[in-house]
């Protein structure tokens, strides 16, 4: 007799067989979704849906999270690094424009024989009806009142104040400044006064004299301030009237005021000028 | 403590107005800052508290100014007695008060300037100059002046309160 052990055996093999064999057979036919299939996915596929997205989306929420900080940290870094770089830049183009400057007032003072020492404005008039500037050089450095300002474009004004070691300097478009004056192509004469606008006026210019627009006016050294030819301005109108002696003579300085960053204080009074 | 509050402000509208501004926009034809600041003393301040101000101020400004001595100190007593005077008519917490105050004042000081340097003027640009450079400066001041001074106001309130904060608790 077969045992009841020996039974249970060969019933849970022929099981298994049939299984395999029902299985395979499965597979190899069409799917075909079943009423119960159909009410599954439509109970369930929606919270999977929703529960899937959610997944996904704190995964991504996630992930840029930590993408983010170490995105925004390298932005910082960037970011710091950048303005490092711009503060340098602009150091080298301050650098270079000052070098330019200086350039010119070098090659002014080479041309010219004149014992200068050079200053940096520090400050400007608190108002415009006055026309002044601070320069960072006093009497410590040698500088006394009544010298002589100028730029490599043309004269600047004159010193009228002096500290230890700033200065204050009158410039030549303020009212109370007064220039003596040649036509360099004619050499007619006059006084070159300023009116605390941005144009100097050629105040006694005879009416007989030949003045035209575009002459260059220069310093005659007859008021014994500013040294003989150097450069003032140039004559941007004339108006002659019918009777008096005098004509009006409009002079626009060659000296940017408003730009003024370096000049040359002009120590000795005597001229060496070649011109 | 005051005092202090007062060197270190007008320290401050000197290097903006003579250094900060002509470097950034040299073009620009501003107003005089430090007067924003003789009107506030004239407004707010009692005259024992603002006269001695005033005066330090305005000799400083004469010194600092290729203006002829004793310009600024003239003009900034006036505006300082007028804004007092005017605030005897306007009460000291009416809106028009500042503007008022502000705009006269400005006013004020270019005549003082303006008038005895190009009195009979006969060149018709310069006068012109003149005209547009008051009447720009006017409206900015009445623009931004008001301004300035509430905020130079709300400033010294805090700057003495923190003080009497300090001096109570290191007394205690």
């Amino acid at each position: 007799m077969i045992s009841r052990k020996t039974f249970i055996i060969v019933g849970v093999v022929i099981l298994i067989i049939v299984n395999i064999i029902g299985l395979s057979r499965i597979g190899k036919t069409k799917n075909s979704s079943s009423g119960f299939q159909r009410f599954a996915l439509y109970g369930i596929s929606p919270v999977q849906s929703v529960v899937s997205k959610s997944i996904r989306s704190f995964k991504s929420v996630w992930s840029n999270y930590f993408l983010l900080i170490s995105v925004s940290r390298e932005n910082e870094i960037l970011r710091k690094k950048l303005g490092v770089v711009t503060k340098e830049k602009n150091k080298y183009i301050e650098v270079a424009y000052e070098n330019e400057r200086l350039k010119k007032l070098l090659s002014f003072k080479q041309n010219h024989y004149f014992s200068t020492k050079a200053a940096k404005v520090i400050g400007r008039d608190m108002s415009k009806w006055f026309k002044t500037v601070i320069i960072d050089q006093g009497s410590a450095q040698g500088i006394r009142s009544g010298l002589s300002v100028v730029v490599s474009e043309g004269v600047v004004g004159q010193v009228t104040e002096v500290a230890l070691n700033h200065s204050k300097v009158l410039l030549i478009e303020d009212r109370n400044s007064a220039v003596d004056a040649l036509i360099q192509r004619n050499r007619a004469r006059g006084v070159i006064k300023g009116e605390s606008t941005d144009r100097c006026f050629l105040d006694y210019a005879l009416l007989k004299n030949d003045i035209r627009v575009g002459d260059i006016i220069i310093s005659s050294g007859l008021d014994g301030l500013y040294p003989k030819g150097l450069r003032i301005g140039k004559v941007t109108k004339v108006v002659r009237p019918n009777a008096g002696i005098f004509q009006d003579v409009i002079v626009t300085p060659f000296v940017d005021f408003e730009k003024l960053e370096e000049v040359l204080v002009i120590q000795t009074t005597k001229t060496k000028s070649k011109m | 403590m005051s005092y202090l509050f007062y060197l270190i402000t007008c320290v401050i509208l000197i290097i903006v107005q003579t250094s900060v501004f002509p470097m950034i926009a040299p073009q620009i034809s501003f107003y005089d800052l430090i007067l924003l600041f003789i009107i506030y003393l004239g407004t707010y301040k009692q005259l024992k508290e603002g006269l001695p101000s005033v005066l330090i101020i305005s000799l400083v400004m004469d010194s600092l100014s290729g203006a002829p001595m004793g310009l600024y100190l003239t003009a900034y007593l006036w505006v300082y007695f007028g804004v007092r005077w005017l605030g005897r008519f306007l009460d000291s917490g009416s809106f028009i008060l500042l503007p008022v105050a502000v705009a006269s004042g400005v006013l004020l000081e270019n005549i003082f300037f303006v008038v005895p340097f190009f009195a009979g003027e006969t060149r018709f640009y310069v006068t012109a100059v003149a005209v547009y450079r008051i009447i720009v400066n006017v409206l900015c001041a009445v623009i931004t002046g008001p301004f300035i001074i509430v905020v130079m106001f709300t400033v010294q309130e805090r700057w003495e309160k923190i003080f009497k904060y300090f001096f109570k608790s290191r007394s205690v």
